[in-house]
């Protein structure tokens, strides 16, 4: 399992390499809606490449309800923890990533 | 000359008032101008078409620029290489145009026609995915659509009049120019953002082309391989690129002291209605198409100062073309120029690039040589302008585009008097 750092970094690589910025432009705090605009369809390229980099599935409708960047890993790296958590009815009213094991498993 | 704001038809004239091009000659019109006078191809070898094993080893490319200079990083990853040379381009002639602020943006229109659209860009998802199609990059649809480099110019701008992308395969740009002229002219836009593109030297694009004996097979001498009209010719070079102008009404552009580059004044378009991609040999439905749309502009035969030839390179389109133009003229043709030998075959684009050098042309009173073009046999059909720049008195020219499918657009361009 990855520590929260190294999750955070994926994170901002996978996010900057969608929004082509760099990974040091964006923080714990920043906000993808409120500073980029993000659309729907970059939203599931970013959810996309996440569940091929960590070889899980994730829900990307979830990931815009995220507050910042940082809640996001946070969410991540619980969900990593507690695979449990991903059962949707478990999910929190804020829940950002919903996360199963990616069919197959690692590839 | 009519009521100086009025069109014969009694619609509105035409304006040019920008100009903005990503050519395999050059990114300025300036350059391309000056590459089409000197006769000098565009053609280069192309390593990754040698790798692929095509029969065809060059094409014209356009030369490398920052496309970060104009987009943002964001944006260019989103889009494929036609909708970033047709920003670029159209952000060109924007800015050669210097709208006034104020204009209505349900006012401005964006018209742009496109041979193979993305097809090149949906070849590489084919490439990519099609083992995997449930890892497809979820911008696929969107870059990969035909209308996306005409529809990304109006989101960028924020232009929300009629956009509208044609394909009538290589008279495409010719389609798109005269159509936006046309809805200027009837009243439908204030200012049209139109022209062509069209960028496919991708695998499959040139080796479907290359099946058909389409294609130049010159390997050993690129420069020399796109040569309209000349005797040694065997096949088109593909060449890839964008061309916009930018189209206002006349009275509008003069009342706001623009600088005008000329007038789209006549346009018509028919179809061969013959075979699916050769032309007819007799050119009978391309002359009617070029009597017609000198007849639009108002004008006669007589009054057409020279001819931008749609001329390809290849032996049946050639013939056909040189036989129209003698129809037209009885065997006294105006002086007739090719720019593909310099610029090879922008496709889609190729119509609106001879349009912006032939009215460049015309107003210079310069017709660039045929590149390449050393013995040919229609020289007795019409008057081949080679070896030297032609001078002629400033008229108006008259731009041919065809097309596969026996697609023919003509256009007549008038240089400011």
């Amino acid at each position: 399992m990855p520590t929260r750092e190294e999750l955070a970094a994926t994170v901002r690589t996978v996010v900057s390499d969608v929004l082509g910025t760099d990974p040091e432009e964006l923080g714990e705090r920043t906000g993808l809606a409120e500073e980029f605009g993000i659309d729907s369809l970059e939203l599931m390229e970013i959810g996309a490449r996440l569940e091929r980099t960590l070889c899980l599935r994730i829900d990307p409708d979830d990931l815009l309800s995220a507050r910042d960047l940082g809640h996001a890993v946070d969410l991540l790296h619980a969900r990593f923890a507690d695979p449990a958590t991903a059962d949707p009815a478990s999910r929190t009213a804020h829940a950002v990533i919903t996360l199963t094991p990616a069919p197959g498993g690692p590839a | 000359m009519s009521a100086p704001h009025r069109h014969p038809s009694g619609g509105h004239r035409v304006a040019v008032t920008g100009i903005g091009l990503k050519s395999p000659a050059g990114h300025t019109l300036d350059q391309v101008y000056a590459a089409v006078l000197a006769g000098r191809s565009a053609a280069t070898r192309v390593e990754r078409l040698v790798e692929a094993d095509l029969p065809v080893h060059f094409a014209c490319l356009v030369p490398e620029f920052d496309p970060e200079a104009y987009l943002g990083r964001r944006e260019v990853r989103q889009i494929d290489r036609p909708a970033q040379l047709l920003l670029c381009a159209a952000d060109d002639a924007l800015t050669d145009a210097a709208l006034p602020a104020g204009v209505p943006r349900e006012r401005i229109g964006v018209q742009i026609g496109t041979g193979i659209g993305g097809l090149s860009s949906m070849e590489a998802a084919t490439a990519g995915y099609v083992d995997r199609p449930r890892d497809l990059p979820v911008h696929t649809v969107p870059r990969t659509m035909a209308n996306s480099p005409a529809c990304r110019v109006a989101l960028r701008h924020g232009f929300q009049g009629v956009c509208t992308t044609y394909s009538s395969a290589c008279a495409s740009g010719g389609t798109a120019l005269g159509e936006a002229a046309r809805r200027i002219r009837h009243g439908e836009l204030d200012v049209a953002v139109a022209g062509g593109v069209d960028a496919a030297v991708s695998t499959v694009v040139m080796g479907a082309f290359a099946r058909m004996r389409a294609l130049s097979l010159r390997n050993d001498q690129p420069a020399l391989a796109s040569r309209p009209f000349d005797a040694d010719r065997d096949g088109f070079v593909m060449g890839e690129g964008a061309a916009v102008l930018v189209l206002e009404r006349w009275e509008s552009a003069r009342a706001r002291g623009a600088r005008i580059h000329g007038e789209i004044a006549g346009y018509a378009e028919n179809c061969d209605a013959f075979h699916i991609a050769a032309p007819h040999e007799d050119g009978e439905v391309a002359a009617r198409c070029m009597q017609r749309a000198v007849a639009d502009a108002g004008l006669s035969l007589a009054d057409i100062g020279h001819i931008s030839a749609h001329g390809t390179s290849t032996v049946p389109g050639d013939r056909a073309e040189a036989r129209a133009v003698a129809r037209c003229y009885r065997g006294q043709s105006p002086p007739v120029t090719a720019v593909k030998g310099v610029t090879g075959h922008l496709i889609g684009a190729a119509g609106a690039l001879a349009a912006a050098l032939a009215l460049h042309g015309a107003a210079r009173g310069l017709v660039p040589p045929i590149a390449n073009l050393h013995r040919s046999p229609e020289a007795d059909l019409v008057d081949l302008v080679h070896g030297a720049p032609r001078p002629v008195a400033p008229a108006p020219v008259l731009v041919n585009a065809f097309g596969f499918g026996g697609q023919n657009a003509c256009l007549v361009l008038t240089p400011p008097a």
